[in-house]
């Protein structure tokens, strides 16, 4: 520009014995670029008597330049907006433009995930991209993200609010919109100070319709140029969306100029991020609830869990000490639940090859240990319920495989405590039942020597063992109430026995002793 | 004739995937292969899948010592830094825990047990499954302390009089030292007269919590890495019962 300004000066004024004073490229809204430039130049004469006048200058075929109009300071007046309409028109087109380049040098500048993910970002929706990355969403480029995420969202910020700020100005003096009733409500609002700014109703108050009315018609394209700004950041790696909440919701309690027509460009931010938000939650929500299996499998550790966790951990970086906790705990509520729902879904899996019960109780075990690890308080709930689930369930699948070493034993005695309790036979009658005679008693503990009682108890270890992840670490606790409630178990048989066949002298073939004594051997065998 | 060919093909090709799998199990080298050979079938990805699930090393620990001496209240001490007031017995808890030991990533398993059991012969299975012990007791009772004798003869029992098994010696609730009942002279002698360390701890301040955990992994990884080197095959020592029960599952794959 001062190129062209001493060319100008040179050619045209020099001879005049005048001076540019200013200098400014003159453009049309539609924004179609000229063959040759129009400048607007403010010249002052050097010497007496002062004259200040302004040129249009136009540029030529061979980079000269020629004076068209003239006009003296004195003839300049300040001209009002008349129509609004074509102002808004014209200008609106000039805005997109802009916004156009604006928002497409940002997004390019939006930090994308590692190769990996290049594929899925070709596809469109960002839907079927977050999909399509199971497992390493909230991984690589994290770190990246913290660093130039706040910096972009600034960048929007600050230049938006700019721009707004002025076009506002202009607006309102354009249009001869009242000004001292804004101004009065200006100094009101600041002098009141803090926040709660952000609600419509309140912005009402404080604006003028007629400046919404315009300033909302001229930055009509900035809304979706927001909204697509978003999904850009949170596309190739959906968790950004945390930070971006973060980033808004410190934001939204910093002192606003509920006047400026800014605030509610703002306002409509802060609410697409929370929708964002929203979604991302939701669909998380989603993929834990879901449960996959195709095939007749061992389900193991969901994996839902290990990144429940993973989300929790960055998610608590993110947001540290920032004040919307109370959103990201009812997500945090959501997500648990969601995974809870997965645990219960994948047990009553028809291809599951383990019991429905130790589904449950690997998993709820897991969600225990992972809540413990990541002490998130609100959670301290959701943790004690998991603990106590794992217990139920560890309980439940003790009870069905308990009974197998001693199988006919267990239904014999069944039947005769359903007598008993259903049926209302007194104990010590229970003997001249023909079913449940001595004679009946003594043929099913024979069923049950010694030695096949151990051997159905080695049998019923190695079951548990081939039921559970290997190497689990639950096994111990499993085999201990399995041998805890056999024994109960035992002497609870002897205790029927004692009370319904007095004096009969019949007695299981293994004994509590004998029972511990198995327990001992197969401790010894691996 | 074909179909003959066909099967022993189909034999040979399931042999030298075998051998493979386990060469880099013995090597401890990932498997390259696994993808090659997974379109052959369901097989080959489980032996995979059950060989190297994490060829990081666990450690499994069992915390003994009578009832209400604290040893959930160390265990949870150590696993998530708090500590719970109220008593409630514990049945069994397994804990597990990815610690660095010495610039090394391994876990800890933990096996948090019943003070009071009605028949001492249901330990016998866990002990067995245990590598290390941290045997606990109240310094303000001296009950507990004469019960440590008892757990650490069956220790022995069941690992077959194996002396050199790694046990901690430890004194708990430490935070209230002037009420002690068990004078700390006492401990040392029954520490050095089994030849382990004794360390006095509070769970409730975390005094000398993480030091009695690392202590006992270092000494187990000692001992794991010794038995290693003296057979001169790395590992296979403690690889051996799981190779056979490795092959085991692969049998059952057939």
């Amino acid at each position: 520009m001062s190129a062209i300004r001493k060319i100008i000066q040179r050619q045209l004024f020099q001879k005049d014995d005048e001076r540019i004073q200013a200098i400014v490229n003159v453009s049309k809204l539609d924004g179609k670029k000229k063959k040759h430039q129009t400048l607007l130049c403010l010249a002052v004469t050097i010497e007496h008597p002062i004259a200040v006048r302004l040129y249009f200058v136009k540029g030529e075929k061979d980079d000269t330049f020629k004076k068209k109009d003239r006009f003296n300071l004195r003839e300049v007046r300040e001209i009002d907006g008349i129509n609004p309409k074509k102002y808004i028109d014209s200008t609106n087109m000039l805005y997109k433009r802009l916004f156009d380049n604006f928002f497409d040098t940002l997004i390019s500048k939006v930090p994308k995930a590692g190769g990996l993910e290049k594929k899925s970002k070709t596809s469109d929706s960002a839907n079927t991209s977050m999909r399509s990355d199971n497992q390493s969403f909230m991984s690589a480029s994290s770190e990246v993200d913290i660093e130039v995420l706040p910096q972009l969202i600034e960048t929007v910020l600050a230049e938006l609010s700019a721009v707004i700020d002025a076009e506002q100005k202009f607006v309102v003096r354009f249009f001869h919109i009242n000004s001292e009733l804004l101004a009065q409500f200006e100094t009101t609002s600041t002098g009141s100070g803090d926040s709660s700014s952000l609600g419509g109703r309140n912005m009402e108050k404080h604006m003028n319709d007629q400046v919404r009315h315009v300033m909302g018609a001229l930055f009509e394209s900035l809304n979706i140029h927001l909204d697509s700004f978003c999904r850009a950041v949170c596309r190739n790696n959906p968790s950004n969306v945390l930070l971006l909440f973060v980033i808004m919701s410190k934001k939204v309690l910093l002192p606003q100029d509920p006047s400026s027509y800014f605030s509610i460009t703002f306002g409509s931010l802060v609410v697409l991020i929370k929708r964002q938000f929203d979604t991302f939650i939701n669909m998380e929500c989603a993929q834990y609830s879901e449960v996959r299996i195709v095939k007749k499998t061992r389900i193991g550790i969901l994996p839902s869990i290990a990144r429940f966790a993973s989300f929790v951990r960055r998610a608590e970086s993110i947001f540290e000490n920032a004040e919307r906790r109370t959103d990201l705990e009812k997500a945090y509520y959501n997500l648990c639940r969601a995974v809870c729902d997965g645990i219960q879904k994948a047990a009553a899996n028809p291809y599951s090859k383990s019991p429905s019960s130790v589904v449950k109780f690997e998993n709820f075990h897991e969600l225990y240990l992972t809540l413990s690890e990541l002490k998130i308080q609100c959670l301290d709930q959701q943790r004690k319920d998991a603990k106590a689930l794992k217990e139920e369930h560890i309980d439940a699948y003790v009870k069905e495989f308990m009974g197998r070493p001693l199988k006919e034993i267990q239904t014999f005695f069944d039947n005769v405590n359903n007598a008993i309790e259903l049926r209302g036979i007194r104990p010590d009658e229970i003997s001249y039942q023909q079913q449940f005679s001595r004679i009946e008693l003594k043929k099913v503990i024979s069923q049950h020597p010694g030695k096949e009682v151990k051997k159905g108890l080695e049998q019923l270890y190695k079951k548990i063992e081939k039921n559970l992840v290997p190497n689990s670490s639950l096994l111990q606790v499993v085999w201990r109430d399995m041998q805890e409630q056999f024994i109960k178990q035992i002497s609870e048989y002897n205790r029927v026995i004692s009370t319904c066949y007095p004096g009969s002298k019949i007695e299981l073939d293994v004994c509590t002793d004998n029972v511990l004594q198995f327990f001992s051997e197969i401790a010894q065998q691996h | 004739m074909e179909k003959v060919l066909h099967v022993t093909r189909s034999i040979w090709k399931w042999i030298k995937l075998k051998f493979l799998s386990f060469w880099y199990f013995i090597t401890g080298r990932e498997n390259p292969h696994t993808g090659v050979f997974s379109a052959e079938g369901m097989a080959s990805k489980k032996a995979s899948g059950t060989l190297q699930p994490q060829q990081q090393v666990v450690h499994k620990v069992i915390m003994v010592g009578t009832g209400g001496v604290g040893k959930s209240a160390l265990t949870l001490q150590f696993m998530y830094d708090e500590f719970v007031e109220e008593y409630e017995p514990t049945k069994a808890d397994s804990y597990r825990k990815k610690v660095v030991l010495d610039g090394e990533e391994c876990s800890i398993d933990i096996l948090d047990t019943a003070g009071q059991e009605d028949y001492s012969a249901i330990r016998d299975n866990y002990y067995r499954s245990g590598e290390g012990f941290i045997c606990v007791f109240s310094i303000l009772d001296m009950e507990s302390f004469e019960a440590t004798n008892e757990f650490r003869e069956q220790i022995l029992r069941v690992k077959n009089s194996d002396n050199s098994v790694p046990i901690v010696l430890v004194g708990n609730k430490g935070d209230m030292r002037e009420q002690r009942v068990v004078p700390a002279e006492l401990c040392r002698q029954r520490a050095e007269q089994w030849g382990v360390h004794y360390v006095e701890t509070s769970a409730k301040r975390r005094e000398n919590v993480d030091k009695v955990f690392y202590d006992l992994m270092r000494e187990m990884k000692r001992r794991k890495g010794g038995a290693a080197t003296t057979i001169g095959i790395d590992a296979s020592a403690s690889a051996g019962r799981k190779k056979r029960s490795g092959i085991k599952k692969h049998c059952t794959i057939l």
